[in-house]
């Protein structure tokens, strides 16, 4: 078995070998053809051909952090479901029934999670919550 | 590989006065070379047939002039990037923004350690092959944040975020869904998994548990086109919004790396579409007459596998973010637990049966 | 299969009850090659070599995590340490538990670390240099984990060997999925139920921590 496992780092070194080779060779082949001009404008930042403004410090839709935390409860889940597929023909009719309570269990979670709204990417309070603010904005504006 | 290394030595004995372990070594990285090799002339030809596809759908030829309907025309793609300069922005982070691209092809690549190309042309059956399928493409998430947090670019890193949370959303349907061809394997293995299918199409596992293996598949076959950023689930890189998404300021041979991982990618999907549910190496009908064509076979299921995600990608529009997140947490993945329960429970009537 | 090991299997064999006894006995009467192959490769000098590698990387990867300036470098310090962290398992022929690593921790688990730093603000905490009050207690809390991994490396199991032998011989009886599932879903099932409770609170948890 550890056979195999060696077959897998010497595939992955190769991989990597290759990767840095070809990273060499076009860096040298470009060296000999080519002259280097350097520029600053060349080393900024891509902003649509623009200087780029102020840094990447961006504030992130907390959604990221939720889907991350349901997707990897979910993981731990289906690492769970595979050692039971394999053993699932010896088995039988046991396997299936305590499987069915360890998923029936995790989809009363998910349908807990869909319940609150945690599956949308935008809340439904979110939008609520928006809706009221361009209305309270146009109502400002109506009344101006 | 070791069973292959040592009828090679038994047969020509000169073989003997090396070391073993040398031997075992050089067999490795001639099939790591090999299959390396393979895939990079494969994905120059996906990349020609994305362009004619895209081509004659829109009713335009496609690329034309370089060689005979374009077929050069990759090679010349490849040239102009290996000689392009190799810019690194100053604010990026230079050395994850080095490193990040191996991550993500070395993520792709080795998983091809596992594919079966036929019954013995398989580099290392690991006995939880397609588990360890599953384990090493996570990994490219990884080399994605680090790519576009390194960028130290808007763009990038929006677009990193965002491919980041649509592959870990479409991870679960994707586990899910491929215990419909574990279960009936009994079996990790991807080399297990195609022997018990063998015996023409019927034996399928498309058509296995009817209809849970098929519509496994489906569910399988749409949340990898999630997973390797394809159309209509692309919203990482729109091109209309996010310029590039997350390699935006890669450029030259690093770009190159990103594109050839995408690609590798495809194929990766097309190859364990075919092992898990379409029969991998074998004929449809009376396969063993057709034994000697088998790498061929599996090669060709696994090409048509990719021309149709290129048709899909031609043909539909692109999902916006939440219907993204919809699709994965709200049909796919309650539809891939039906497929488990179904799947259990049809086999458990044929079982008592 | 050396005599050792064999003495060593047979000693877990007699000790603990497992659902695949009866088998891995006649694997052992019959001297079947699978297990032989296994065996063959164990207290080897590669082996040794493969092991010192592993682990040097791993502490390594430990000590960049701690001290790295950059939470994102952190992170992936620690996602590196977890992929040394595999290669120690499969060396133990915990192939199952080795890909688990992976996919878990290095793949699940990081990612979401990551997502974490993002919400922060990077630039800021790598000024910080400052040591939390707590700082004491997780001092103590390391040292009495080292003195129990230091009783556990020393202690011997009555009959045979250390513990790094008695995890190799377990592993190969545990190592596959197969197995693993075996044992699983018929001696700890009541674990396995209450593992499904515990990923049920972590989903309201995360929820719950969802709406601060």
């Amino acid at each position: 078995m550890l056979f195999d496992y060696v077959n897998v780092l010497v595939f992955m070194t190769v991989g990597v070998l290759f990767l840095v080779g070809s990273l060499l060779a076009a860096r040298l082949a470009s060296r000999l053809l080519h002259s280097r001009i350097h520029n600053l404008d060349k080393l900024t930042n891509y902003e649509c051909g623009e200087r780029p403004i102020g840094g990447t410090a961006i504030q992130f839709n907390i959604r990221f952090y939720v889907i991350a935390l349901i997707f990897v409860i979910f993981e731990v889940e289906v690492v769970f479901l595979y050692p039971w597929a394999v053993v699932f023909k010896d088995l039988g009719f046991f396997a299936f029934v305590e499987m069915s309570i360890f998923i029936l269990i995790l989809l009363v979670g998910l349908a807990y999670v869909w319940c609150k709204g945690d599956l949308e990417w935008v809340k439904p309070s979110e939008i609520s919550l928006a809706r009221e603010r361009s209305s309270q904005e146009h109502g400002e504006i109506l009344h101006r | 590989m070791r069973n292959f290394v040592d009828q090679l030595v038994n047969n020509y004995e000169f073989l003997e006065t090396f070391p073993r372990p040398l031997l075992y070594l050089i067999a490795m990285v001639a099939a790591s070379a090999i299959i390396l090799g393979f895939i990079a002339i494969l994905v120059m030809f996906f990349v020609w047939l994305e362009r004619k596809v895209a081509g004659h759908m829109q009713d335009r030829y496609g690329p034309m002039e370089v060689g005979r309907h374009g077929w050069l025309q990759s090679i010349a793609d490849g040239i102009k990037l290996f000689l392009k300069e190799d810019i690194i922005p100053a604010l990026a982070d230079k050395p994850l923004f080095v490193i990040a691209p191996i991550i993500v092809f070395v993520g792709a690549f080795s998983a091809f350690v596992v594919v079966p190309f036929s019954e013995n042309l398989i580099v290392a059956d690991l006995n939880i092959g397609i588990f360890y399928i599953l384990a090493v493409s996570s990994l490219t998430v990884i080399g994605i944040i680090m790519a576009g947090w390194s960028s130290n670019n808007k763009w990038a890193l929006y677009g990193a975020m965002r491919s980041a949370a649509q592959i870990i959303s479409y991870e679960i349907p994707v586990g899910i869904a491929l215990l419909a061809a574990v279960l009936p394997a009994g079996s990790l293995s991807m080399r297990d998994i195609v022997l018990a299918q063998s015996g023409g199409f019927w034996n399928w596992f498309i058509f296995r548990n009817p209809p849970f293996g098929f519509v496994a598949c489906i569910i399988y076959f749409v949340a990898a086109l999630a997973e390797v950023n394809r159309t209509p689930f692309d919203i990482p890189e729109a091109e209309s919004e996010l310029v590039a998404g997350y390699h935006t300021e890669y450029s030259g041979m690093r770009f190159a790396f990103f594109f050839l991982a995408e690609y590798a990618n495809m194929f990766l999907v097309g190859t364990i579409v075919t092992t898990l549910f379409l029969g991998g190496w074998e004929f449809p009908i009376f396969p063993s007459a057709f034994a000697f064509l088998n790498p061929i076979i599996f090669v060709l299921k696994g090409i048509a596998l990719v021309f149709v995600m290129m048709w899909l990608r031609w043909t539909l529009p692109r999902l916006r973010v939440d219907q993204l997140m919809y699709v994965s947490w709200k049909v796919l993945l309650p539809f891939a637990f039906a497929c488990l329960f179904g799947v259990s429970a049809w086999m458990l009537l044929l079982h008592s049966a | 299969m050396s005599q050792k090991n064999e003495r060593i299997l047979s000693y877990l064999l007699k000790s603990i009850k497992y659902p695949g006894k009866q088998q891995i006995t006649s694997c052992l009467s019959r001297r079947d090659t699978s297990v032989k192959k296994y065996a063959s490769f164990k207290h080897e000098e590669k082996d040794l070599t493969a092991f010192l590698i592993f682990s040097t990387l791993a502490i390594l990867g430990a000590l960049l995590t701690v001290t790295a300036r950059n939470p994102i470098y952190s992170v992936l310090f620690l996602a590196m340490t977890f992929l040394q962290i595999s290669g120690l398992y499969a060396l133990l022929q915990a192939e199952f538990i080795a890909i688990v690593q992976i996919a878990v921790y290095a793949g699940a688990i990081m990612v979401l670390f990551l997502f974490v730093v993002m919400f922060l603000d990077v630039k800021e905490i790598a000024t910080e240099k400052n040591f939390h009050p707590i700082a004491p207690v997780c001092l103590i809390l390391a040292l009495v984990l080292l003195g129990e991994f230091l009783v556990f490396i020393f202690y011997k199991p009555s009959r045979e060997g250390g513990l790094s032998e008695t995890v190799t011989a377990v592993g190969q009886i545990y190592g596959t999925a197969e197995n693993i599932g075996r044992t699983l879903f018929s001696q700890y099932l009541l674990p396995f139920e209450v593992a499904s409770i515990l990923l049920l609170m972590a989903i309201v948890g995360a929820v719950v921590l969802a709406k601060r």
